[in-house]
């Protein structure tokens, strides 16, 4: 049963040779023969095969469905053709566009973001006859920040409704265990400038007098948060909904994960002392400046008071905590601390809502149960600190329960030279893409479906 | 010789020494910036070129560790007459930011009366006026006095070529009064003679977090942020009523004389022309200190720059690995800068939070100087601006440091004259200083005063 294995990995070869890289305009005709080669594939094995380009943004959405199972539930895929540029090529050790193979290996730009991720789900697809109703939505525009899904999402949400929409677009923890994402951080980015007097003044014949505006937004700054890393403006906390018992249980799995974060950030973690580092990188919010410019910025000095100065910063919200309530209050903080004499203006330049992935519906049970079949592990209930803007437009639009989950290794080097996928990872993907769409369709008839067996 | 012959020249030479003043605001000696090297050098020549015509002996001053040479240029043609040393720079701040200027700032263009263009007040106009005086006295048969002009090209830089020049020379560079004339006016219409200078202490601080750049999203809640950390270091320098915390910063410190005090401006007619020269709706500062005082008397913190992170437009959630600010502190009577800087430099390193290292660097420091007005330098000086402005000089302490004073004061022990000729508002530093052109023409008048002041009266 299933695609031979030579005939799966033949097919994400193939894939991997078309370097189809958004964000380069050079590379425009690529990026649509990889869009075209997924269609024939798909139209090729009984899918109903659209390329769908809205305006949105330069490349077309791929989308493909077979729905012919009826009264079993529907299942969306959500993956994404394009891949990120390959340079700096002189660091890759084999071409980033001819797929090598080392030690069971393959190594290409894309492997693991995410060819290596669809074609799992389009292998168990086109292997065999599955008892749902499938369909794939393959985007063009996830590396270069295209809106053709989400407007496609919002202009056709009744000729997407779905039950299930997994995300294949995640990876495993660092200590190896498959992971499910229960949770993403939302967003707010914002602006906040401050103005002193109208013209850069001379600080020896004003200073004293002259309202210095960096004076009025450093102190600002250093009112949002304390020395060690809390945030203190008034009720920002108040929303943040604590992890649940079974996350927490789950996260006791992790192992170590601290001191992988270290390794990586090459600097020791910082934060609330009182909450441990993966609560304060998966559950938390957070507020970091981004950029601070102002003033005089050259070598040497200049003796300036600038007219203006101008804060770039965001906060990473937990659930359920929502960007409108935290603009307001960061708004009426601004107001209430602001210094006499500096005058603020409060921008707001991007915004997400947290997602949480809820731990209750039956694609939860049946992706961890695949998993146990695929890999022989329970996956760990897993969160993100970024955001995953789709993931919200998929929830929003077609109300759907969305999965969000991958079989990919934490270190495979997405964006990085030598990005790479053990096959392994590819036909347990292949298994366990396999095993949760019949499990969905088992547990959608109302069989009961037993708790998975935690690993021995 | 005489003073009637010297004005009539100048009265009579208007059109021509305004042009010539031109030329030189055209140079855009900006000394920080190293692609303007030949610029100095090129305003230098320019400088020396003029006072080889009137017959002075001249130099251009190369001196270890420093970048822009000093143009000296000597007349001791009236013997037995009292010396006269006039201290200027030639080299101007950069014109930045650009576009905010009406007109290009190396073009002077004139306006209702004032030329504008980077340099006009800070200093060009001020040392080109006593290079007039000079020549307006030769016209009349020569200056009543002996002249030594030291114009330096590192002033706007705090470099080292003229202090070490005079430390080491001060044998040679005896001289009876030194007029240090980089100031200005007091008020509209008011020439000020300066009792005592700010110094200053100027900082880089280096904030150094992570290995490298890292996503917010991935990392944010456990990664080091030197943008934060900065931020929070530099809030916590002053608090909410100006007042400066680090530790000690006060101590020592010599407040102004009530005599000092009684003679300052005050009053909501003078904070309302501060407020309008700064084109500021509201006056800061140190609670409990009337704005004269803050401005000349009581000792300052300013950050001047701030780079770090992502600054382009839009969003980038990176937590960026390195910031930097430039923090810098005007110092008054009784403050010492070297220890000034140590301690700023280990309370900001204690500021600091966790997983951030913090450097502090010193980019520049001069010490406070106090000069006094009641000598019969400073009487002279009084007298020539009450000539030729027709108002008496206003005494005050000076906000800006001008740190070649101390170095005069200290080697040469002469009395010395601070003061200048820029109209209040006239934006040194800003990207639209402009010079009054009239201030220009009278103060060539009341430099030609202040010489024949020196001769007659004797210092």
């Amino acid at each position: 049963m299933g695609l031979a294995p030579e005939e799966s990995e033949r097919l994400l070869f193939e894939e991997l040779r078309i370097p189809s890289i958004s964000a380069l305009p050079e590379h425009a005709s690529d990026v649509r023969r990889n869009a075209q080669w997924l269609a024939e594939l798909l139209g090729g094995h009984g899918f109903r095969v659209e390329l769908v380009s809205n305006g949105g943004g330069p490349h077309p959405v791929v989308v493909a469905e077979r729905l012919e199972a009826p009264g079993a539930p529907t299942l969306t895929v959500y993956g994404h053709y394009d891949v990120q540029p390959p340079d700096p090529l002189e660091e890759w050790e084999s071409p980033p566009f001819e797929p090598a193979v080392r030690a069971g290996v393959v190594y290409a730009r894309g492997a693991a973001d995410s060819k290596g991720q669809h074609m799992a789900w389009i292998a168990a697809a086109i292997g065999e006859r599955l008892p749902v109703n499938l369909r794939f939505l393959i985007e063009g525009e996830e590396e270069s920040g295209g809106k053709s899904l989400p407007v496609l999402l919002h202009e056709r949400a009744a000729d997407l409704r779905t039950d299930y929409v997994v995300v294949g677009d995640a990876v495993f923890s660092p200590n190896g265990l498959p992971a499910l994402v229960t949770g993403l951080r939302g967003l707010l980015y914002a602006e906040i400038e401050a103005f002193g007097p109208a013209v850069d003044l001379h600080s020896g014949l004003f200073g004293g007098v002259a309202p210095n505006p960096f004076h009025g937004l450093v102190h600002l700054l250093a009112s949002m948060k304390d020395r060690e890393g809390r945030i203190t403006i008034d009720g920002f906390l108040d929303d943040v909904a604590a992890p649940s018992a079974e996350e927490l249980r789950s996260w006791e799995r992790l192992g170590d994960a601290d001191a992988q974060v270290e390794r990586v950030q090459g600097a020791p973690l910082t934060g609330d002392p009182g909450q441990p580092p993966l609560h304060r990188r998966w559950a938390l919010p957070t507020l970091d400046i981004h950029g601070l410019p102002g003033g005089f910025t050259g070598s040497g000095s200049k003796t300036v008071i600038p007219a203006r100065a101008l804060a770039k910063l965001s906060f990473r919200l937990a659930p359920d905590q929502h960007p409108d309530r935290v603009e307001a209050l960061l708004r009426e903080h601004v107001r209430k601390h602001a210094m006499p004499g500096v005058r603020f203006e409060v921008r707001t330049i991007g915004r997400a809502v947290p997602v949480s992935l809820g731990s209750d519906h039956p694609g939860l049970n049946a992706m961890r149960r695949a998993f146990v079949e695929g890999f022989g592990e329970e996956p760990v209930l897993a969160r993100e600190g970024f955001t995953i803007p789709v993931t919200h437009d998929f929830m929003e639009a077609l109300g759907a329960h969305v999965l969000v989950t991958g079989f990919v290794p934490w270190d495979a080097a997405p964006h990085s030279p030598n990005e790479h996928l053990p096959l392994d990872f590819y036909h347990r993907g292949i298994a366990t893409a396999s095993a949760f769409m019949r499990n969905l369709a088992t547990s959608a008839e109302g069989t009961q479906v037993p708790p998975a067996d935690p690993p021995s | 010789m005489t003073l009637e012959a010297a004005l009539a020249s100048a009265r009579d030479s208007r059109q021509r020494d305004q042009e010539e003043f031109f030329e030189e605001l055209r140079i855009p000696s900006v000394s920080t910036l190293p692609e303007h090297e030949q610029d100095l050098l090129r305003n230098a020549d320019w400088l020396q070129q003029r006072f080889i015509n009137l017959g002075f002996k001249t130099r251009l001053l190369r001196v270890d560790g420093g970048r822009h040479p000093v143009l000296q240029a000597d007349w001791q043609g009236r013997e037995g007459a009292p010396h006269l040393t006039v201290y200027g720079h030639y080299d101007v701040q950069p014109p930045d930011p650009l576009e905010e200027w009406e007109s290009p700032p190396f073009e002077p263009t004139v306006r209702d009366g004032l030329v504008y263009a980077r340099g006009a007040a800070d200093n060009k106009g001020n040392h080109f006026a006593a290079l007039k005086a000079a020549q307006h006295w030769f016209a009349a048969g020569g200056p009543p006095v002996n002249l030594r002009y030291l114009i330096e090209g590192e002033e706007e830089i705090s470099g080292v070529s003229l202090p070490r020049y005079i430390r080491a020379n001060a044998e040679r560079l005896r001289t009876d009064c030194v007029l240090v004339w980089d100031g200005g006016f007091a008020a509209d219409g008011v020439p000020s003679l300066t009792s005592a200078l700010r110094g200053i202490v100027y900082t880089e601080i280096n904030a150094t977090g992570a290995g490298t750049d890292l996503h917010s999203g991935s990392f944010g809640g456990a990664a080091p942020n030197p943008l934060n950390t900065l931020a929070r270091i530099l809030g916590e320098l002053k608090d909410r009523d100006g007042h400066i915390t680090v530790p000690g910063f006060y101590d020592g410190l010599i407040p102004p004389t009530e005599e000092e005090k009684a003679g300052w401006p005050r009053g909501p007619e003078y904070e309302a022309t501060v407020k309008q020269i700064m084109e500021s709706d509201v006056l800061e500062g140190e609670a409990g200190y009337e704005p004269a005082e803050r401005l000349g008397a009581r000792p300052t913190l300013d950050v001047n720059g701030f780079l770090g992170g992502f600054t382009e437009e839009g969003s980038k959630t990176v937590i960026a690995r390195q910031a930097m600010a430039k923090v810098s502190m005007r110092l008054v009577p009784g403050q010492d800068p070297a220890r000034i800087f140590d301690t700023f430099a280990e309370y900001v390193s204690e500021l600091s939070t966790p997983g951030v290292k913090v450097e502090v660097r010193d980019l520049g420091s001069a010490p406070p100087v106090v000069c006094g007005i009641d000598h019969p330098a400073a009487r002279a000086a009084a007298a020539a601006f009450e000539k030729a402005f027709g108002k008496r000089a206003q005494p005050r302490r000076m906000g800006g440091s001008i740190p070649v004073a101390i170095d005069f004061q200290e080697a040469l022990g002469a009395p010395m004259v601070i003061s200048g000729l820029g109209q209040p508002g006239s934006g040194a530093h800003s990207p639209h200083e402009c010079f009054s052109l009239d201030h220009f023409h009278r103060g060539i008048e009341m430099l030609i005063h202040f010489m024949d002041g020196l001769s007659t009266r004797g210092v």
